[in-house]
């Protein structure tokens, strides 16, 4: 898979009955370059026309572009667009420098914290080696677990997704994490976009933003795994950015003066240009 | 009798005396003059204390059982002193161990040097939840990211000084130094004189002088600095308001602050205005609800963006609370030699980190000798004295450190020293601490002389905290005498110095010689008068008008009461006609006599414009907008708000509180009119007062004609209803001296409502209104219309006067909001 190019289009449209102001946000949708991703180009269209903007890479290496829209407005516009070219070789491994670091994906973290059910599931999903740990994990998420969305929100915690034995690719993502971390296997959240089937050079999909996990294997580097799809990330799979959980990779976080209900709409559209 | 007959100074070291019971020899002095006052003097001295700190409103806030108290922080009398040579040392040792923690903070938001080289481990910085990953790429300007510390010291039986924890969040207390000196002066001047004691007054300079070196380089020289509080609720509210109002500038809250284009402005009277420093005296995650925590009302969105690209400076840096994490303590000797290849100068407490699997074992066992703390807590909350405590309280403790290891850290008991405390009639001996301050700015680094010296008032108590019933002490740093002899010799200089218009903050005060360079020496820029904060804006103009208001209600109510007592009207309805058309009714009067009405418009609490309340309010807003009026405005204020709460507490009726009122408002209007500088916070009050007073003038105007209507000049009524409405205005006497002695309807009226020179009437009042609004402003144009209407010879006729009165008084209303909406323009685009 030499030549597998994709563009992503992530279109997020907020509608207010009244007139807000003051608007700022940060988005983090722009996927990020990896060893195995590189990104041609991307761009990020706003409207109404932001009065101020701005774009640095944070604490994870994730891009951020922030804008503000200061004037009354009662919509918001955002569309983030990105070319990306996939060279990864799913049984290609890449041994990371920073090993020392990882302890930073041991701990609980604001989204990620367990209790001893948790423990108890993991102690029983322990294998010889974190390789086939992590395996039986995945094995076990796929049998347990049922996707189901509507039954869990942004906030809920990873004990509750367990009890419930169900959820989103976010909950399966915590979960994941807070197993494979509590067998202190470093665990860390991946937030990216996800094409539902294989596609041919031309075709254009329907997608979504999607969350999976990278656990750090001794000697392996850190090995992309997708809890909820049981598929090895490559070439449906496109990274925007990693963190300690959900709270590190917000896609889309602001702030305005002015109350007003509001409407959001959201769409995700993966073509493969080549 | 001696003060320290069976003083015990053998158990514990004692700072002041030696174990045989003779005074150390820097304390002699003191000791010699507190001996030669005697205990019945040092009586009254504590109740003259008591009065001094109350009325200069030194008050932190006290939690208990979840209820809050405004206390008094207890100064006791006797003073802690250092000599020279002992603060030499432990001022190095300061500067080093600060140098280091700012170092390791610059490193561990950057390069991670010193987690790399592999002598911290990952993890104490990665698992500490105080480490701000949105912090990162922030550099602070001139890379200062302690701007304040307060380390927290304590010296055991060998009399080393050892640090017993960092504070590099946001430490209070230096304005307890300041007002501790200045509260001892005033109530013991004797013990000063044969001690020459290094000032600490300038402080408020030192940090404003650090704060300015550190601002960025798009600030230019002249940088504007805010200090940003959580509001008049924070339980160190007391000292952000000193703070502020020392170092001259506006203390703001989150809500004053907006960012735009990644620069931070504040919202003042005149527009927005740019803000190059942020002195912030909030938690790190309440800043800034984009990048933390989004349910914060404390902050302001854009702040870190802001600090990200560079144009603004906010201090303390945000994360420092990685370095001050008391498990990190124990990584601090290691700081100073990695950074600084120095050794650590100050010793420190054995620290043991049950996160470590020996220690935590080392700790479990022996729990009834150690201090167990929380990791991230502060205030003497939460901890365990082990010596001190019962069985079940250490089970608890051992539970919480097995659940959670890197939450707890256990430190060895230091012995503390005890000093001579003022207990009862005697000096008993208490346990003390000390929290000196440490400034850094972009080029220096100062230590105030001395600090905060805590003492756990209770007998054997060993926790200092305010918060958990600890006092203080004024602390003092004797001066090197002998290197610096006084010079005798030649013409004296004379005691009168010339009069100066500003005060050279770089000059006051600073003792270290070795770091006096020239460019120290300039003068600070002077800078043209910042605009009013809006919010403390609309707090000062309604201080203006509840204070008004509460001597026009006191007035009317007095007067209406001189006519109905002399009607026999007072226990019956037919009274009621005046006050009610002036206030209008209200539902929970059931009695609906004068007595109950009038009682309702003076003293009762749930009327939010009765008297009472209008003095309540006034304390109030002065409370939130301390910073803008002077002390002898806020000394005034507070002592009327507690006299009237007194006598209302005492049951005066509302007859004698409507006599007494007046003569308090007027001596506060006094007191603003003498001692405050003409500027826009004077005008704003100013404008607020005489609103008011128009308002309130003419309310009575229009009681008095309609009370009149067709009834002859010469009526005995119409006099007695004029001299009423008179009285009611505080204008009788001018009446009298300007006028025919007989209250008379016409010339009554050409007074109220159009002399220019008798300060009651409504044309003089809207004359000092336009006088002090913006020229050309809406709210000037509003005041203009309105004069206008006054300049016609007035028309006695049919209901003429009242159409008048009731015009001018929407004329009111509508100057008053186009002067609030005046105050908000220009905020979110230039």
């Amino acid at each position: 898979m030499s030549d597998y190019t994709l563009k992503i289009e992530h279109r997020t449209s907020y509608r207010y009955e009244h007139q807000i102001r003051n608007s700022k946000n940060e988005v983090r949708m722009t996927p990020t370059a990896t060893p195995w991703q590189t990104i041609p180009s991307a761009q990020l269209i706003v409207d109404p026309m932001p009065s101020h903007r701005g774009a640095y890479f944070d604490y994870f290496g994730t891009s951020v572009e922030s804008f503000d829209v200061m004037a009354p407005h009662d919509h918001l516009d955002v569309v983030a667009s990105a070319v990306v070219q996939l060279s990864r070789n799913p049984s290609e491994r890449f041994p990371t420098p920073d090993v020392a670091r990882a302890v930073e994906y041991l701990p609980p973290s604001p989204m990620i914290a367990w209790n001893q059910d948790v423990v108890s599931l993991a102690s029983n999903l322990r294998r010889d080696s974190p390789a086939e740990s992590v395996r039986a994990t995945i094995d076990w998420m796929r049998s347990a677990m049922t996707y189901e969305p509507g039954t869990t929100e942004v906030g809920t915690p990873v004990v509750e997704i367990l009890a419930a034995r169900g959820g989103v690719c976010q909950d399966y993502a915590h979960l994941c994490c807070a197993i494979l971390r509590s067998l202190e296997i470093p665990a860390r959240y991946v937030s990216g976009y996800f094409a539902p089937r294989p596609l041919s050079t031309g075709e254009s999909v329907e997608a979504e933003s999607h969350a999976w996990v990278e656990a750090l294997l001794p000697g392996d580097g850190w090995l992309p795994i997708d809890p909820t799809n049981d598929i090895e990330p490559a070439e449906r799979h496109v990274k925007v950015g990693h963190g300690r959980d959900y709270t590190d990779v917000v896609p889309f976080q602001g702030v305005h003066s002015g109350e007003s209900a509001q409407t959001l709409e959201v769409g995700v559209t993966i073509t493969r240009v080549s | 009798m001696s003060l320290l007959d069976g003083y015990d100074a053998a158990t514990y070291r004692d700072e002041a005396i030696e174990d045989d019971g003779s005074p150390r020899a820097h304390y002699l002095s003191v000791l010699a003059a507190l001996e030669r006052m005697g205990a019945d003097a040092l009586g009254r001295r504590v109740e003259l204390r008591e009065v001094v700190q109350r009325s200069r409103g030194v008050t932190f806030t006290m939690r208990t059982e979840g209820a809050e108290t405004e206390r008094t922080f207890p100064l006791d009398l006797v003073p802690r002193i250092i000599p020279a040579s002992e603060w030499a040392v432990l001022e190095d040792g300061l500067r080093q161990r600060v140098r280091a923690l700012d170092l390791f903070l610059e490193d561990v938001y950057s390069e991670q040097a010193i987690l790399g080289d592999g002598v911290i481990p990952w993890d104490m910085v990665l698992s500490s939840p105080q480490f701000q990953r949105r912090a990162w790429g922030i550099r602070p300007p001139g890379g200062v990211h302690v701007h304040v510390a307060g380390l927290d010291l304590v010296r055991g039986d060998d009399g080393h000084w050892l640090v017993l924890e960092d504070n590099l969040r946001v430490p209070s207390g230096a304005s307890y130094v300041i007002e501790n000196r200045e509260v001892l002066t005033r109530v013991l001047p004797e013990l000063f004189g044969s001690s020459p004691v290094r000032p600490v007054d300038h402080y408020p300079a030192m940090l404003r002088s650090a704060l300015r070196s550190a601002a960025p380089p798009s600030a230019g020289d002249k940088p504007e600095i805010v200090l940003l509080t959580p509001g008049a609720y924070n339980s160190a509210y007391f000292e952000h308001t000193l703070l502020a109002r020392h170092m001259g500038v506006p203390l703001v809250e989150g809500s004053d602050l907006l960012t735009d284009g990644d620069v931070v402005y504040m919202r003042t009277t005149r527009g927005r205005q740019r803000v190059d420093v942020i002195y912030r005296r909030i938690d790190d995650e309440y800043l800034d609800p984009l990048a933390l925590r989004p349910d914060s009302l404390l902050g302001c969105p854009g702040l870190l963006a802001a600090a990200r690209a560079g144009t603004v400076t906010i201090a303390n840096a945000i994360g420092n609370g990685v370095a001050d994490d008391k498990a990190m303590f124990a990584y601090v000797p290691a700081m100073i030699r990695y950074y600084l290849n120095e050794e650590p100068i100050l010793g420190s407490v054995p620290t043991f980190l049950c996160g470590d699997r020996d220690q935590r074992e080392e700790v479990l066992k022996r729990m009834d000798q150690l201090v167990v703390k929380p990791v991230d807590a502060s205030g003497g909350y939460g901890m365990l004295i082990g010596p001190a405590a019962d069985e079940a309280t250490i089970e608890l403790f051992r539970a919480r450190i097995t659940a959670n290891p890197r939450g707890y850290i256990a430190q060895e008991v230091v012995r503390l020293t005890r000093h001579p405390t003022l207990i009862g009639s005697a000096l008993a001996p208490r346990h003390v601490d000390l929290r000196p301050f440490v400034v850094q700015g972009g080029d220096r680094i100062d230590v105030l002389p001395g600090g905060l010296t805590r003492v756990a008032l209770r007998e054997g108590s060993l926790v200092v905290n305010s918060s958990q019933g600890g006092g203080s002490k004024d602390t003092w740093v004797l001066r090197e005498t002998t290197s610096r002899p006084r010079v005798e010799t030649g013409a004296r200089r004379s005691l009168v110095r010339p009069l100066r218009e500003e005060r050279d903050d770089t000059a006051l005060g600073w003792q270290q010689p070795q770091q006096q360079q020239q460019q120290q020496q300039q003068r600070p820029p002077v800078r043209g008068p910042t605009p009013m904060l809006s919010r403390i804006a609309e707090l000062v103009y309604w201080i203006g008008r509840f204070m008004e208001r509460a001597e026009g209600v006191s007035k009317m109510v007095s007067s209406y009461h001189y006519s109905a007592t002399q009607l026999g009207s007072l226990e019956t309805r037919s009274g009621l006609h005046d006050l009610i058309a002036a206030f209008g009714e209200h539902e929970e009067d059931e009695e609906m006599t004068f007595r109950s009405t009038a009682t309702w418009w003076v003293t009762a609490p749930s009327n939010p414009t009765s008297v009472l309340s209008c003095i309540r309010g006034a304390r109030e807003n002065a409370r939130r907008a301390r910073e803008v009026l002077s002390l002898e405005v806020w000394e005034s204020l507070n002592g009327t708000a507690s006299a009237l709460e007194a006598l209302v507490a005492a049951g005066a009726s509302y007859d004698v509180v409507a006599d007494r009122v007046p003569n308090w408002t007027r001596a506060l209007f006094g007191v603003v009119e003498t001692t405050t500088p003409r500027d826009e916070a004077w005008e704003v009050f100013r404008l607020g007062t005489m609103l008011e007073r128009a308002a309130m003038t003419l309310r009575a105007v229009l009681i008095g004609a309609e009370s009149v209507e067709r009834l002859p000049d010469d009526d005995p009524l119409a006099i007695h209803a004029w001299t009423v409405t008179l009285r009611a205005c505080s204008a009788l006497d001018a009446y009298r001296r300007t006028s025919v002695a007989i209250p008379h309807g016409p010339e009554a009226l050409t007074l109220l409502l159009q002399s220019a020179t008798c300060p009651r009437s409504v044309l003089f009042a809207l004359r000092e209104v336009q006088s002090v609004v913006r020229f050309g402003s809406h709210a000037f144009r509003e005041t203009g219309r309105a004069r206008k209407l006054l300049i016609a010879p007035l028309d006695h006729g049919d209901g003429k006067i009242p159409a008048l009165a009731d015009r001018l008084l929407g004329s009111c209303d509508q100057i008053h909001a186009a002067v609030i909406d005046g105050w908000r323009v220009g905020w979110e685009t230039p």
